[in-house]
């Protein structure tokens, strides 16, 4: 690799993407669970074109309640006849917004956040910092609860409670990173060159942050879905009949023992889609962490 | 002094930690002329940095310079503001660090990081500014500049690395260079091309150089000037080939006794005995009466000043108070 007429390349010119890639693809595991995920979130986009909304999943029809999978209906009904495929796979949807959506909001606000608290330091940062150790303090269940109490039931309060709760643990964990980042010798060598400091935080400090920050959170879209499918199941997110994952599981719950498909299916969709989000996300810290490489 | 480029008077810097207050730079003055290279030659922890940090601007929140001034073209620029500060650092002074490896941002392509400098302190375009970056790779001897221009850092060994910093640090034609340590990280064959460089960089540009190391075989081959500097003060000023074919203060000797001969075969090195005190209990006569060969009750008891026994030649030891003596 070393020769003497290739004295000032070590390495073949490969971009620190594909660099990333390359590691990716090499675990396999977390390869799989991202074709997992796609095919997933292709579903979820798709289940339109042959699914009616109307008519297969929320339209209910008592003569067919509370059957097993058959060919006509894969996964079986529920109580209220409805086709528990259609219904799992439109509740994809939810998990997914909740999943994808929260999580982009509140990694947003949280790298805001603990972008500046970092950089700024001082006052601002001791007083941001202890409010959010005071959120913290709160349960997270009980915060979204308390949220959602107060802002009333449906979508956007739901969206806005779990980034409200999420927001502390994504700030700590930005700030962290962000001050590792800005203690580093080129920080100081763009700074000798008369940088900015905002040039500095969005050029230099946060392309180096965003590899841990990303692998964080993929990790935590699985327990994002996990909440959201929480607060439904207690009553307290998406209502019936509007299919999400915890209000069918909540549904199931008196059918356990005379017909278990009910809560199988939609539990085992939430299982996996949480597992796949958490093995990418393990694959990723690897892939963009080299000492995590094996 | 009004034709100097950088003039330091009496600098004097700062440590607060945890109530306690060091001061690791005491009454520093020195000057680069333009057009010249100056050494500040010493030992790690001497000082050396931290004097090239305040010039730049860098120094971190608990450090501060709390006297003297340093002149930049007659400004003072320890009363400059941030903004001002950022307007003269990059363009009038540059600095190159000691590490390559990680005075650039490894995510970004080399270019860019070069570019970025023009982007701060010109109006020229993307294309203008992408032809002077591939210029100034050229000028610093960086082969297939085209090509290296999309590499990022972890592609590119240590020297040519150190070259993409220099070309940083010079592509806005500086007056000032200030090169801490630049070929410390570098072995011996990369640094004397870098050297070489930095020599034909300042033919060409007519930058000055402020040169810290603590190695005098890079003093001996590329500064007109030297500052020895040991425990926060200048101990001893002069032109280059003068300190060499006679240093006068211990210390200098001492550095220069230490330094491997290749055409001498002696069995051991020479050293300096003993170790750089502590800030926190710094000598109260000659700093370096501890660990001087010649050191006496008044060395212990008082301070020396800088005597300049003969024009040019600054020396702090009071050996050197009245003159050179006989045999000296």
């Amino acid at each position: 690799m070393y020769s003497k007429k290739k004295k000032y390349v070590t390495k073949a010119a490969t971009s620190h993407g594909q660099d990333i890639w390359r590691n990716f693809r090499a675990n396999r595991l977390a390869l799989a669970a991202a074709v997992v995920l796609l095919l997933i979130i292709i579903m979820a986009l798709a289940c339109e074109l042959f699914i009616d909304y109307d008519t297969q999943v929320v339209g209910m029809d008592p003569r067919a309640r509370l059957q097993g999978p058959s060919a006509e209906h894969w996964f079986g009904t529920d109580s209220a006849g409805r086709d528990l495929f259609a219904r799992v796979l439109y509740g994809t949807r939810y998990s997914l917004i909740f999943g994808i959506g929260c999580t982009f909001f509140s990694m947003l606000l949280g790298c805001l956040l603990g972008a500046t608290a970092a950089y700024y330091g001082g006052v601002y940062d001791a007083i941001l910092m202890r409010v959010l150790d005071a959120l913290m303090c709160i349960p997270y269940m009980l915060l979204l609860l308390m949220i959602v109490a107060v802002m009333g039931r449906g979508i956007y309060p739901m969206i806005l409670a779990i980034t409200i709760a999420s927001v502390p643990g994504y700030t700590r964990i930005v700030r962290s990173v962000v001050l590792s980042v800005a203690q580093q010798d080129f920080i100081e060598a763009a700074r000798s060159c008369g940088s900015t400091d905002r040039y500095i935080v969005l050029h230099h400090i946060l392309p180096n942050a965003v590899g841990p920050i990303i692998v964080d959170a993929m990790m935590s879209i699985a327990s994002t879905i996990m909440s959201a499918a929480g607060l439904s199941y207690i009553g307290m997110g998406i209502q019936p009949p509007t299919p999400e994952w915890g209000n069918m599981l909540s549904d199931a719950m008196k059918y356990m023992r005379t017909n278990p498909s009910m809560a199988i299916f939609p539990g085992v969709a939430l299982v996996i889609t949480a597992l796949c989000f958490n093995l990418v996300g393990d694959g990723m810290a690897d892939a963009i962490d080299p000492r995590r490489r094996k | 002094m009004d034709d100097m480029l950088l003039s330091i008077r009496d600098l004097e810097i700062s440590i607060c930690n945890a109530g306690e207050t060091t001061y690791p730079v005491n009454r520093v003055s020195f000057d680069i002329p333009p057009h010249t290279v100056v050494g500040l030659v010493g030992e790690s922890g001497c000082g050396k940095s931290m004097t090239a940090m305040s010039v730049m601007g860098l120094l971190s929140p608990n450090i501060s310079v709390t006297g003297g001034s340093i002149l930049f073209e007659g400004r003072d620029m320890t009363r400059l503001t941030p903004a001002q500060m950022r307007e003269l650092t990059g363009k009038s002074i540059s600095m190159i660090f000691q590490e390559p490896m990680t005075a650039l941002n490894p995510v970004v392509r080399v270019g860019k990081q070069i570019e970025e400098v023009l982007l701060l302190h010109t109006d020229l375009n993307r294309q203008e500014r992408r032809q002077k970056v591939i210029d100034i790779l050229k000028a610093v001897s960086v082969p297939d500049a085209e090509e290296r221009y999309r590499a990022y850092p972890f592609q590119l060994s240590g020297g040519l690395r150190q070259r993409i910093c220099i070309a940083m640090a010079m592509i806005c034609n500086p007056q000032l260079l200030i090169a801490d340590e630049p070929t410390t990280a570098l072995d011996v064959t990369i640094e004397a091309q870098i050297l070489h460089l930095m020599r034909e960089l300042k033919d060409q540009f007519g930058t000055s150089i402020l040169m810290i190391t603590h190695n005098l075989g890079i003093v001996s081959e590329l500064c007109d000037d030297v500052n020895v500097m040991y425990l926060g003060e200048i101990v001893e000023h002069a032109a280059t080939d003068r300190l060499f074919e006679k240093p006068l203060h211990p210390y200098t000797i001492g550095l220069i006794e230490s330094v491997p001969a290749v055409e001498k075969s002696e069995q051991k090195l020479k050293n300096i005995p003993g170790m750089v005190p502590d800030l926190r209990h710094v000598p109260s006569g000659c700093r370096f009466c501890d660990r001087c060969p010649y050191a006496d009750d008044r060395c212990r008891s008082r301070h020396p000043d800088l005597y300049e026994p003969i024009p040019g030649h600054e020396v702090r030891c009071f050996r050197y108070q009245n003159g050179l003596k006989e045999g000296d």
